[in-house]
């Protein structure tokens, strides 16, 4: 009756187990540009994502209470491991969002420098993401500016 | 210390150059696509094999400027990859490169068609006047009654000579219109295609050109020196052109639409046609029954191919049934005149072909006619061989009574002579 129960239990914790399927490269081979419609929601048809920039351009313009994400252009990209880096022309910081169910939370805010960036740009490469900003390049990845690259 | 400097001014330039080398892969694909876009817009936009050749050469250098992307754009580029859209380049300029080898093929077409016109046009009016000048010479001949046999010979030369100028001038009228109708041949026409076409044919002047065609013909038809031979030819001829008009006439109207005053046209040429259709049909059932009459053969008169067969079957039937009540030499010679006169050398070789091609009498009329033909001949023969068995019996007699002279001529003794 003792070896039926354990073997019952060693069947259903069997069961249970989480899978996981890996690797998943979840990055997008180039940025997109995406501009807001006037309720701020942004759509990239290709990746079939859609999402309200509205708290992006709220948070960045913290000072502006007036600042609303309605026509704006953002520049998105997704590396490998799903984490969405949006930032825009004027921007200071990129944004680096986590999907979760239906929302996009904010994971990390990468502050790029004290001015504001006049073009910023994208690049997906194989480890991290490129930042371009007129002459300029940084490497980001979820968690930041990569050492060595940092002012 | 001055090397060190060196050294890191060095540096410094390398991470500074390299810096303003960084490229945005967006841009990459950004340019990739604009350029992309703009060569399949020249390859739309070609119209001469110069200008092919030229996009062509563009694909090929936009292919090397961004093959050390082609990993890059095969991933970025949506849905085509890099591949696959320089495939739809030049798939493109290929297509358009067909179209304009067919323009030019047209093109060239159309120019041939030009000059083709212009000979026809040319060679109907030639033929238009030097016709009328036939024909006034025609009738001024008919009206001075011919006797001579040297002015009889020119009149059937005047015939002769008009009857094939006018079948020239037809045919050439509706080659004209069916060259015309080819150099607009397109597969889309503008307003302003419509208009052109409708002015060359103006120009051209195929709708009179059609009614003084049937006006000609007309005229002729009442010329008094047609032979049975002339009358049969002018009747196809009339087949003909109200076959070839029936074809052209729906889309010359469909030309003159927006011209109510040449539309209205239209329905008036049917009308001649149809005129003239039955003007050639009365020549020619009069044409039939002279060949008849101008041998005192007294065939009832006949309109039309079944009373022909009916007319002539019965005079056959009649001239069979009468064999006994005739004359021995009578009864021969109007067989011998209707079969072998008339039949054999004018019918059979001149009217019959036309009368059974045109369905006016059946193969099984014609085959008819033949047979009671052959029972009138076969009466007429019976006959004659009753004369041919008297004559000899006479011929028999008269030798038996000859030899029978002679015999007794040589049984006479013949007087001794003295020694």
């Amino acid at each position: 009756m003792k070896q039926l129960l354990m073997l019952t239990a060693a069947i259903g914790l069997f069961g249970c187990s989480s899978v996981t399927l890996q690797p998943a490269d979840f990055s997008w081979p180039v940025e997109s540009i995406l501009k807001a419609d006037g309720n701020g929601m942004v759509s990239e048809n290709r990746f079939a994502v859609a999402f309200s920039i509205n708290e992006l351009v709220k948070k960045e313009f913290k000072d502006n209470e007036q600042a609303t994400g309605a026509g704006a252009t953002v520049r998105v990209i997704r590396d490998r491991q799903g984490y969405y880096f949006m930032t825009a022309p004027k921007f200071k910081n990129v944004y680096v969002f986590k999907p979760g169910e239906g929302e996009l939370k904010l994971h990390r805010t990468i502050e790029i420098g004290e001015t504001e960036m006049a073009d910023p740009k994208f690049n997906q490469r194989d480890t991290f993401i490129e930042l371009l900003n007129n002459s300029s390049s940084v490497r980001l990845t979820k968690d930041g500016i990569l050492e060595g690259d940092k002012k | 210390m001055r090397h060190v400097l060196m050294i890191l001014s060095m540096a410094l330039l390398l991470v500074r150059g390299t810096a303003v080398l960084a490229q945005s892969d967006s841009e990459i694909k950004q340019n990739f696509e604009n350029r992309h876009a703009e060569l399949l817009k020249a390859a739309e936009a070609a119209t001469t094999t110069e200008q092919i050749k030229k996009v062509q050469a563009d694909i090929d250098a936009f292919e090397k400027e961004f093959e050390s992307h082609k990993a890059f754009l095969d991933k970025a580029l949506y849905p085509d990859d890099f591949t696959k859209s320089l495939e739809n380049l030049r798939s493109r300029v290929s297509y358009t490169a067909k179209q304009t080898e067919a323009v030019e093929t047209q093109s060239a077409r159309a120019t041939q068609l030009e000059g083709q016109v212009k000979t026809l046009t040319e060679q109907v009016d030639k033929l238009t006047s030097e016709n009328s000048s036939i024909l006034e010479q025609l009738h001024a001949l008919e009206a001075d009654r011919v006797k001579d046999k040297k002015q009889i010979e020119q009149l059937r030369g005047l015939v002769a000579k008009l009857q094939k100028n006018i079948a020239d001038r037809d045919n050439m009228i509706f080659n004209l219109a069916d060259s015309l109708f080819l150099q607009f041949d397109k597969p889309t026409m503008t307003p302003a295609d419509e208009r052109q076409k409708m002015v060359a044919f103006e120009k051209n002047n195929i709708l009179s050109s059609v009614k003084r065609a049937i006006s000609d013909n007309m005229t002729f038809l009442q010329s008094t020196a047609l032979s049975g031979e002339d009358v049969v030819r002018l009747k196809e001829e009339q087949r003909k052109f109200a076959g070839h008009w029936k074809g052209v006439g729906p889309k010359l109207a469909q030309i003159y639409l927006p011209v109510k005053e040449k539309e209205r046209q239209m329905p008036q040429i049917d009308s001649m046609i149809a005129e003239w259709g039955r003007k050639a049909d009365r020549v020619f059932w009069k044409a039939l029954n002279d060949e008849f009459t101008q041998h005192n053969l007294l065939v009832q008169p006949f309109t039309n191919g079944e009373s022909f067969y009916q007319n002539v079957t019965r005079y056959i039937d009649n001239q069979t049934n009468n064999v006994d009540n005739q004359k021995d030499d009578a009864r021969y010679a109007a067989y011998s005149t209707f079969a072998d006169t008339v039949w054999e050398k004018r019918i059979d070789p001149v009217w019959l072909p036309l009368l059974k091609r045109e369905g006016m009498i059946t193969e099984n009329q014609a085959g008819d006619i033949k047979a009671k033909m052959d029972i009138w001949k076969s009466k007429v023969k019976s006959s004659n061989y009753l004369i041919y068995i008297i004559i000899l019996g006479v011929v028999v007699i008269a030798a038996m009574i000859i030899f029978s002279r002679m015999n007794r001529g040589r049984k006479t003794p013949v007087p001794a002579s003295a020694p």
